[in-house]
């Protein structure tokens, strides 16, 4: 009862900030300023607890394929749409889901989190499992030292109540051991790691882009074994051995990093669902899975379509571009003030492509600067994405698959608005 | 003429986060469009210094990898203060930088001992500085993107690489005693320079890199020009830094 006025005037305002256009943060604010407790009592209404997704990249595409697993296993599960990672948001989605009184009905709670808040959510929410999926160099401007970013997540990890997943190819996120000295079992929650198998890694021409760990430089990393594990990667396909067993997965989009995202996934759900887990349950949720928002998202172009790539910061560009499978032939490359300092940029080798078409965004100029120091072979720059649109469009029909546009997240946005997709990422 | 330019980048992995290859690569390149013979040349923790250098780079990394490279440095020190004694251009960035400065007072009290090739001592503290810089000095405009927490104390007679005109630059507040006087950036010596200006910062602003090349040439009795084949990359950089000027008082959330 105590959450009804809270709740009522937050869906009240969840109404109006719908008719103007829109998700919004502002719901779940207000739900939270009138009653701060709010989150916490439906955290504590599930029966499996929460779950908490952390990391560099990847957070929304492993968010949404852990719950649509776990969907697939005949669980309920709630889950913040991609994106929506901080408190306010997260409470915004809880007030779009719940009743009148607060109550949200799930088995479960799957929520990807921003690294920065983590620790914080963690103390309200008390996780009962956490995933943290890689540790890059991300927003520098923003965390000004990516081991800081690494501790937060290790530490976030620390409060889960029962199950600590983690990347046993991350240097930084591996050494999750190192605090649970006397093992796992005696100190806190059980530790279960995810990865990929050395030939997979090795076959991927820049590796899997996760930052090294020079604080612990002359530790002795045990061998850890991990509970799954992708053994083949190759496009859209994947196969992740789960305890032995061999899952073969169509992932929503191309690439080795979404089939470390997958195996991460499936590690949680078999953590999670233990004996229930089911290889074939899984891997039919993964092909009933549709490309997260705008992460190689197929879209149509007039006569034409458009992949879209997004990327986030260097790391998730350099594994995007690593998964093409042949230069593209017609490629658009933006980054707007939306990644504000972009002189990792010259920290990417874009071997992967042989030429761009037009490079637009507020920061278009830096990147042909940077690509004009390899001599690349650049079409036009054209700061303004309409107009970049424009360009792309009176280009001759591409005669193998499709335009390509890589494009940092508030171009994606904006781009698929531009050719008439109107949905906003947090109406999904 | 035959003279091959060799630009050396120090520690890329360790100390190469913020796009610093592309200091080093905007010296090799523009030294290419002129007409010259030039390479880039890395070294790593353990590696054989090459005897023959024109130019050292060194960029920006965490304090875990300066303590990392930390031991090594010290032990080339000799061989790059002789690169150094002999005119051979230095160009630090960040981190970098500050190992070539006498020495960096960290936040736990410790002292990290530096080369002494640059002429300051470092001090870290905890109020970070982000966002777009503009420096001007000697009639040259430097543009980029600082993120710092770094105070720099210059040796007497040291002259900063910039004066502020917007940004917040790395000079230490106890040499700043009136706000008539613009707060300053960085450090230069000669051919010996320290920033913490990024982007990175040669590639965007050639007028710097011509200059450094300029010292390079001079040094090995042959002549550089920038010409007609630096048009589009200048064309770039220029336009580039017409954008920044525009978005210099945009706001950067850190946490």
């Amino acid at each position: 009862m105590k959450h009804l006025f809270p709740v009522l005037l937050g869906k009240l305002a969840r109404f109006v900030t719908r008719l103007r256009g829109g998700g919004s943060a502002f719901p779940g604010y207000l739900v939270l300023k009138l009653s701060p407790r709010f989150i916490q009592d439906v955290a504590n209404s599930f029966t499996h607890g929460i779950v908490f997704v952390l990391g560099s990249n990847g957070k929304s595409t492993t968010t949404h394929m852990l719950t649509e697993t776990l969907r697939g296993h005949g669980l309920n599960v709630f889950t913040n749409p991609s994106g929506s990672n901080l408190p306010q948001g997260i409470a915004s989605a809880i007030v779009a889901d719940s009743d009148l009184f607060g109550r949200v009905r799930g088995d479960i709670g799957v929520l990807e989190v921003d690294e920065g808040y983590a620790v914080e959510l963690a103390k309200v929410l008390a996780p009962t499992t956490v995933l943290v999926l890689n540790t890059q160099v991300d927003q520098l401007y923003r965390f000004y030292e990516t081991e800081r970013v690494a501790d937060m997540m290790l530490d976030a990890a620390s409060l889960a109540s029962q199950h600590i997943v983690s990347n046993r190819e991350d240097p930084y996120l591996s050494k999750i051991w190192m605090r649970y000295p006397e093992g796992d079992a005696h100190t806190g929650p059980d530790i279960t790691y995810f990865g990929a198998s050395e030939a997979v890694v090795a076959a991927s021409p820049n590796g899997l882009v996760n930052a090294p760990d020079y604080r612990n430089e002359g530790i002795d990393e045990p061998d850890h074994v991990a509970l799954a594990e992708v053994t083949e990667s190759g496009g859209s396909a994947a196969t992740i051995d789960v305890r032995g067993e061999a899952v073969e997965l169509v992932l929503p989009a191309k690439g080795l990093h979404f089939a470390l995202d997958a195996a991460a996934a499936l590690a949680t759900a078999a953590v999670i669902l233990g004996d229930a887990f089911s290889g074939p349950k899984s891997a039919a949720a993964f092909s009933a899975m549709k490309p997260a928002y705008g992460r190689g998202e197929l879209l149509k172009f007039g006569a034409e379509e458009v992949e879209f790539v997004m990327f986030k910061n260097g790391a998730s560009l350099q594994l995007n571009l690593d998964a093409l499978p042949e230069p593209p032939e017609q490629v658009l490359l933006s980054i707007d003030e939306g990644t504000p300092d972009i002189s990792w940029i010259y920290d990417v080798s874009f071997a992967a492509l042989d030429h761009v078409d037009v490079i637009t965004g507020d920061k278009a100029w830096q990147i042909a600067t940077r690509l004009e120091h390899e001599g690349f072979r650049i079409g036009a720059v054209e700061p303004d994405l309409n107009a970049a649109i424009d360009l792309m469009r009176a280009l001759p029909s591409p005669t193998r698959g499709h335009k390509t546009w890589i494009v940092n997240y508030e171009q994606m946005m904006l781009a698929r608005k531009r050719i008439g997709y109107l949905d906003m990422e947090n109406q999904r | 003429m035959s003279a091959t330019i060799t630009v050396l980048q120090l520690y890329p992995d360790e100390l190469g986060v913020n796009g610093d290859s592309g200091n080093a690569s905007a010296l090799v390149v523009r030294a290419r469009l002129a007409g010259l013979e030039a390479d880039h040349v890395t070294y790593r923790r353990g590696d054989t210094l090459p005897t023959d250098v024109d130019a050292v780079v060194i960029g920006g990394g965490p304090v875990s990898a300066m303590r990392n490279v930390h031991a090594d440095l010290l032990a080339i020190g000799p061989a790059l203060k002789e690169f150094a004694a002999d005119g051979a251009v230095f160009f630090g960035f960040g981190s970098g930088a500050e190992l070539l400065g006498h020495d960096i007072r960290l936040q736990d009290g410790a002292t990290l001992e530096g080369l002494g090739i640059l002429p300051f001592r470092a001090v870290r503290t905890g109020k970070r500085a982000v966002g777009y810089i503009k420096t001007v000095k000697d009639g040259v405009t430097l543009i980029g993107f600082e993120d710092h927490a770094s105070q720099w104390k210059l040796d007497d007679g040291a002259e900063p690489l910039g004066l502020i005109e917007a940004g917040q630059g790395n000079q230490d507040e106890r040499d700043h005693d009136t706000q008539a006087e613009p707060r300053k950036e960085g450090v230069r010596s000669g051919a010996l320079v320290g920033t913490q200006i990024g982007g990175p910062v040669l590639p965007l602003n050639p007028v710097l890199t011509d200059e450094l090349l300029g010292l390079v040439a001079r040094r090995r009795g042959i002549d550089y020009a920038r010409g007609d084949a630096h048009e589009t990359l200048d064309h770039y950089a220029e336009k580039a830094r017409g954008v920044i000027l525009d978005n210099l008082n945009y706001t950067f959330h850190t946490i």
